[in-house]
């Protein structure tokens, strides 16, 4: 899943509206996606507000994508179209989008290009998605917030209604039993391999 | 690693940003750290990229059941457009005009029982939750509400003055005796938390003990004596200052804890199951005093007194959420959670039959009127509440 930048995403955009691509949709989805909870968690709505919002952006989108060939702006559409959703369910006025969130977020490197980078074993990998997968919805989602969208202690403490102990603590409770997994799999990994040489060591020496 | 440093780690958001390449400060801080501390480099570079891991991980967890549901939502949308229509439109007719008469019955109904108790299945916001509320009762037998007494000294008994120094804390401490030595013979003060309530002391040796609601501490003005012994009822977290030559003892319930110097939570409401003491540093031996019985607790640990005593690895988070002033629910039956909220707002629970023991999860802040805990439990669907002034009821 490559981060695609505002521009690529101009012929996606155009793509989706003009047919039925699919592909091109979920190209838009995923990049939205988490945009839209980073700026929906910045300005302290709740998980299920946000959540809905954007489910409602993309139900909308979808269905009216004839219409929407000839948005330029896709970008500031989007965005302007998921504000007010949320503002509609706060019962709230408009307010102006600050541009300088648009920028920092395009600029500074995604985590799927830092995870590419890191050359991370394949067979650990697998391991922790599985792992990550199995944790609790509410772990998974302050491990999202804190380590994919980067939002501060502070704005999950208050975005999540809860204190920020408990944030520390669930963090570093689910950080903790994934790293004792993954040098349990290491190690049972490594005897494994050790025994394994051991005994083909063993056969050839049989064999002699 | 040691896990000390880990966790203060993760705790760093420049450690965070440092991992996610958020600025451009963090990042070269941490790279000037590795190189002058490179002992540390692969621990660090292992960390970091478990915590790129996670992310990516719980992200694309995230994106993939969000657009695996937005695609149930489109596909749904799309089916009504069939051959159904005409035969519903007929039928929507007809539905509209029953629907219009019964609404015009219910009026009319409702106009003619004003009196009638309005039902209804959204919680009672005005239920605000519990503050910082006490009542000190002194050795002569003084009686003083805490939430109404003005910041300041309270009482000055016998060289022994008690002061209110904030809103939910007062503290013990001993002025300058002109005349006469310290008292040798204690006399008892005890504070008494209503449900609803909440109430931090600081004893006269410097010890820390924080109440939850309907909760009691009964202690001596001036620990003279060999030991510093106190008398507890509900749930308090004590925080003991140390001193070899006198052990600390917290009596309640059928058991008598006695510690050194240590950090510990002692559960002991009658109404729960189990009186549970949860020790998150130092040690302590608890004494059952019905049989016995003695345990050493070490940290980490939970000890539940029932006819024996368990020992068991403690949930600290879930132990101490109520100091933290959050609710945090794991996997927890409904009466239980009842019983929780029932302390902290000061309300009277009621159950329809087979819904005890449904279990749930969550946390939400304490801060909040009981709406918000109430939304949450209902949000799952399986049980609602009613609420009649201070009494909930929860139905299917």
């Amino acid at each position: 899943m490559a981060h695609l930048k505002g521009e690529d995403l101009k012929d996606s955009w155009l793509s989706f509206t003009s047919s039925n691509n699919e592909p091109a949709f979920y190209a838009i989805y995923s990049h939205y996606f988490h945009y839209l909870n980073l700026i929906g968690n910045k300005r302290s709505f709740q998980e299920d507000k946000i959540k809905d919002s954007i489910s409602d952006v993309f139900l909308y989108l979808w269905e009216n994508r004839t219409n929407l060939q000839h948005i330029n702006n896709h970008h500031n559409y989007i965005v302007t179209s998921f504000l007010r959703k949320l503002q509609q369910k706060k019962g709230m006025a408009i307010e102006e989008m600050a541009e300088s969130e648009t920028l920092s977020w395009f600029t500074s490197p995604s985590v799927e290009e830092l995870y590419i980078q890191q050359y991370i074993d394949e067979a650990v990998s697998e391991l922790l998605k599985e792992k990550v997968d199995q944790l609790a919805d509410k772990q998974r989602h302050l491990i999202y917030q804190k380590f994919y969208l980067g939002l501060s202690y502070q704005e999950i403490a208050v975005g999540n209604d809860i204190s920020i102990n408990t944030v520390y603590n669930t963090i570093y409770k689910a950080t903790s039993k994934l790293k004792s997994l993954i040098s349990k799999e290491q190690e049972t990994f490594l005897s494994l391999a050790l025994g394994l040489t051991t005994i083909i060591i063993l056969f050839f020496f049989q064999r002699q | 690693m040691q896990e000390h440093n880990f966790r203060a780690l993760l705790k760093d958001e420049s450690f965070v940003n440092y991992c996610l390449k958020s600025n451009r400060r963090d990042i070269e801080h941490w790279e000037t750290w590795i190189r002058e501390n490179p002992e540390h480099r692969q621990q660090l570079v292992e960390l970091k990229q478990l915590v790129i891991s996670m992310g990516f991980h719980t992200a694309n967890g995230k994106l993939e059941e969000s657009y695996h549901d937005l695609k149930s939502r489109i596909a749904q949308k799309q089916q009504p457009e069939k051959a159904h229509d005409r035969f519903y439109r007929g039928w929507l007719k007809y539905a509209a005009a029953v629907v219009i008469f019964t609404s015009v019955a219910v009026l009319w109904y409702n106009q003619k029982k004003p009196d009638a108790q309005q039902l209804s299945n959204t919680p009672n916001t005005a239920i605000t939750p519990g503050g910082n509320k006490a009542m000190l009762t002194l050795a002569d037998g003084l009686k003083i509400s805490l939430a109404d007494a003005a910041k300041g000294q309270l009482k000055n008994q016998a060289g022994i003055i008690v002061t209110k120094t904030a809103e939910g804390e007062i503290v013990y401490t001993s002025a300058a005796v002109t005349n006469g030595s310290a008292p040798t013979v204690n006399s008892y003060n005890s504070i008494e938390t209503p449900p609803g309530g909440q109430y931090k002391v600081i004893l006269p040796d410097g010890s820390k003990a924080w109440l939850n609601a309907a909760s009691s501490l009964k202690y001596p003005t001036n620990f003279a004596g060999h030991e510093r012994r106190v008398l507890m009822t509900g749930e308090v977290y004590f925080e003991i200052a140390k001193n070899k030559h006198k052990p600390f003892l917290v009596v309640s319930a059928g058991q008598e804890i006695a510690v050194l110097g240590t950090h510990f939570n002692v559960n002991a409401y009658t109404d729960e199951p189990a009186a549970r003491t949860t020790l998150l540093e130092g040690s302590v031996r608890m004494v059952s005093l019905k049989t016995k019985e003695t345990v050493l607790l070490k940290p980490g640990q939970s000890a539940e007194l029932l006819d024996h005593i368990a020992i068991t690895q403690a949930d600290i988070d879930k132990e101490m959420a109520w100091k933290n002033g959050d609710f945090i629910f794991k996997d927890e039956t409904l009466i239980s959670i009842m019983r929780k909220v029932a302390r902290w707002y000061n309300v009277d629970v009621a159950f329809q039959p087979g819904l005890t023991s449904l279990k749930f999860d969550g946390m939400v802040s304490r801060s909040r009127n009981i709406s918000a805990v109430l939304n949450m439990i209902a949000s799952t669907g399986k049980v609602h509440f009613k609420t009649e002034g201070r009494r909930i009821t929860v139905m299917k």
